[in-house]
């Protein structure tokens, strides 16, 4: 055996720590250089119709970082076992079977939020983060890095929909999770922000910040 | 077996298919209960809150049923003003408003205050907003003629417009005395257009921008509380 | 006339991408010109106008409570069984457009497929169900649906165009104006609100 075989044997061996650096990236990229909405743009839609108030727009996060999570360990699991041709019907059956645990969860158990978010819990099923994950990721990666990936880009997500929800109940209902902190005498209630617009204009605003630091241009 | 041959892939199929039917399945049947408890409870919170009967954000929903068991006595009756039989927290207003109007079974809800042991009466509502259902409850004093309170909730109404309806500031209106039957035993109660209306004890203001869910609210009113004129008048008389 | 009025709403006021955010992933991708633009509004409309009416079906005869048996009731598989008819309506589309417009379909290239993922398809059946519709409501709703994301793709991807020479902040470009105009295009379409024919 040359010692290049040998190196290579042992290198395998090896493997990967459990929170290398490498594996810790796959949490952080996410945030920031790899961010699902505003860089890879993906996820939008439910990002945009839910963050009027901060409370739907935090449990819709947990409720994404979990089926994203879990739909990329269940693929990477069974990534070398699943025939090419029903791959992606596969895939959506996991993410859907995934996503109506969900939503029994909720309905059981906080129902209030559940009704707002309504039929925004199954859109989670077509969420092109969850996809584009399986697809990027899970289907070629063990399962403990794909478990981090799927967090990561769960919690990138959750970030954006928190920082717009946190824009828009501010200023348009003066309230962060229900509690009043612009009370009326001091600041009129902009409804430009609950409606629909004030949700892309905020995502707008978010995307020319983060661009502009991290000097990121679009080139058309 | 291959992992491409077309017997894998049904197979493969197949196991995917009944595991997650099966997981589904158990969840479904754990969750249950509590699903259908928290609609349950729902109704009967929207019910007690027509009577000005609320509950702090910390009760829980046994003390919520307790509650509605305690206070609430139900019964169905007919546009003859006959009690009928029936279940009247089951009936769904919207097949039921599918039916001929003497055939429909109205409920009533009849509250019992608590310290004074006074009776009030809630009757649901329902009818059509701008863009989809609207819907609610009235409850009236034992003259069968003085509002108590009224909840109202709906389906699509824009934010901001139509959507007041579900507003304290809207519903407290028809608090403090105002009457439904005018003297022509016709159904009067109404929402004027917009605000700063002079308004007497039929009448109250309306939200600026929002006639049509107004003008819906209304019909649901004038329709639904006609249904029940009978039951009123027999009531009335007893 | 009811019907025209939930068709005519369902175009304007409740239109999928400026009222409910539906669609946006290939919205904003697709946009960059307005041939592939009116390609893939066109599959939309489509793809819904099949896909709704067909989920109605499986949602009233299988699916409700004691719809298929006497008490049973499936309506927690709702989900599985739209996603697999809007894939399986996806992928004949897919096949026709290949047969028809082989140019059109290299041009939409992975964004054909990807209809089975966009929320505005799966939004439209999960509508229909929140709301009861019946199967008129259900034909008016999902056409003027789509006709609604067809006519707001298109407008994108016409003013895209024309903004390319345009003076815009270079962290702004691309993206992050789209996201305005959208945005701008939605208050426009909030001046429908109102209208009752």
């Amino acid at each position: 055996m040359s010692t290049a075989t040998a190196e290579q044997q042992v290198e395998k061996k090896k493997g990967e720590a459990l929170f290398s650096k490498k594996n810790l990236r796959l949490i952080s990229d996410p945030l920031n250089e790899n961010n699902p909405i505003t860089v890879q743009v993906l996820g939008i839609c439910s990002a945009l119709a839910v963050t009027a108030q901060v409370k739907p727009a935090f449990v819709m996060s947990l409720a994404v970082i979990f089926v994203t999570a879990a739909s990329n360990v269940l693929i990477s699991m069974m990534r070398n076992a699943i025939p090419s041709r029903i791959r992606i019907i596969v895939q959506l059956t996991i993410v859907a079977t995934m996503v109506i645990l969900v939503d029994l969860f909720l309905k059981a158990y906080v129902y209030d939020v559940s009704k707002q978010l309504s039929v925004f819990v199954g859109l989670i099923i077509t969420n092109c983060i969850i996809m584009g994950r399986l697809e990027a990721f899970a289907m070629g990666n063990k399962v403990w890095p794909s478990l981090l990936d799927g967090i990561g880009n769960g919690i990138g997500y959750g970030a954006i929909l928190l920082m717009v929800a946190v824009m828009r109940e501010l200023l348009g209902s003066g309230s962060i999770l229900g509690v009043t902190l612009l009370p009326e005498s001091i600041y009129v209630n902009n409804n430009l922000m609950v409606v629909p617009a004030g949700a892309l204009f905020a995502v707008g605003l978010i995307i020319w910040a983060q661009r502009a630091h991290n000097k990121y241009y679009e080139t058309e | 077996m291959q992992k491409n041959s077309t017997g894998y892939m049904y197979m493969f199929a197949l196991v995917i298919t009944l595991g997650c039917g099966v997981l589904l399945a158990i969840v479904s049947e754990f969750t249950k209960v509590d699903r259908l408890t928290n609609i349950k409870v729902e109704k009967m919170t929207n019910i007690l809150s027509t009577v000005n009967y609320t509950f702090d954000k910390e009760a829980t929903n046994e003390e919520i049923e307790t509650a509605y068991k305690q206070y609430i006595e139900e019964k169905v009756v007919n546009t003859n003003g006959e009690f009928i039989e029936g279940n009247a927290f089951e009936i769904d207003l919207k097949s039921e408003r599918k039916k001929e109007l003497a055939d429909q079974q109205l409920p009533v809800f009849i509250f019992t205050q608590p310290e004074t042991e006074e009776k009030f009466y809630v009757v649901p509502l329902r009818g059509n907003g701008l863009w989809g259902a609207v819907w609610g409850y009235i409850s009236v004093e034992s003259d069968f003629q003085t509002v108590y309170g009224v909840k109202f909730d709906h389906e699509s109404e824009t934010p901001g417009l139509g959507a007041e309806i579900t507003k304290e500031w809207f519903t407290e209106q028809f608090k403090g005395g105002k009457q439904i039957f005018d003297k022509d035993e016709e159904v009067a109660i109404t929402i004027l257009k917009g605000k700063g209306n002079e308004l007497n004890q039929y009448s109250v203001d309306g939200i600026s921008g929002a006639t049509i869910t107004g003008n819906g609210v209304n019909d649901m009113l004038k329709n639904d509380l006609t249904a029940y004129k009978a039951y009123f008048e027999k009531s009335k008389n007893s | 006339m009811d019907l025209f009025n939930l068709f005519i709403r369902s175009i304007f006021i409740d239109n999928m991408i400026f009222a409910y955010f539906l669609g946006m992933c290939s919205y904003l991708a697709v946009s960059k010109n307005v041939k592939t633009a009116v390609g893939l509004g066109a599959a939309v409309i489509f793809v819904l106008v099949i896909t709704a009416p067909l989920n109605w079906v499986i949602k009233t005869y299988i699916l409700d409570a004691d719809a298929l048996i006497q008490g049973l009731d499936l309506s927690f598989l709702a989900y599985i069984m739209y996603i697999a008819v809007i894939a399986s309506a996806v992928q004949l589309v897919e096949m026709i457009v290949e047969k028809v417009s082989p140019a059109l379909y290299g041009a939409l290239g992975i964004f054909l497929p990807l209809i089975a993922v966009n929320c505005s398809i799966l939004g439209g059946s999960l509508f229909m169900a929140q709301r009861e519709y019946g199967i008129g409501e259900t034909f008016a709703f999902s056409l003027g649906s789509g006709i609604g994301w067809f006519l707001a793709i298109v407008a994108i991807a016409a003013i895209r165009e024309k903004i390319q020479y345009s003076d815009i902040p270079k962290p702004l470009k691309g993206l992050g104006i789209t996201f305005i105009i959208t945005g701008l295009m939605g208050i426009a379409f909030m001046s429908f609100s109102g209208i009752k024919l």
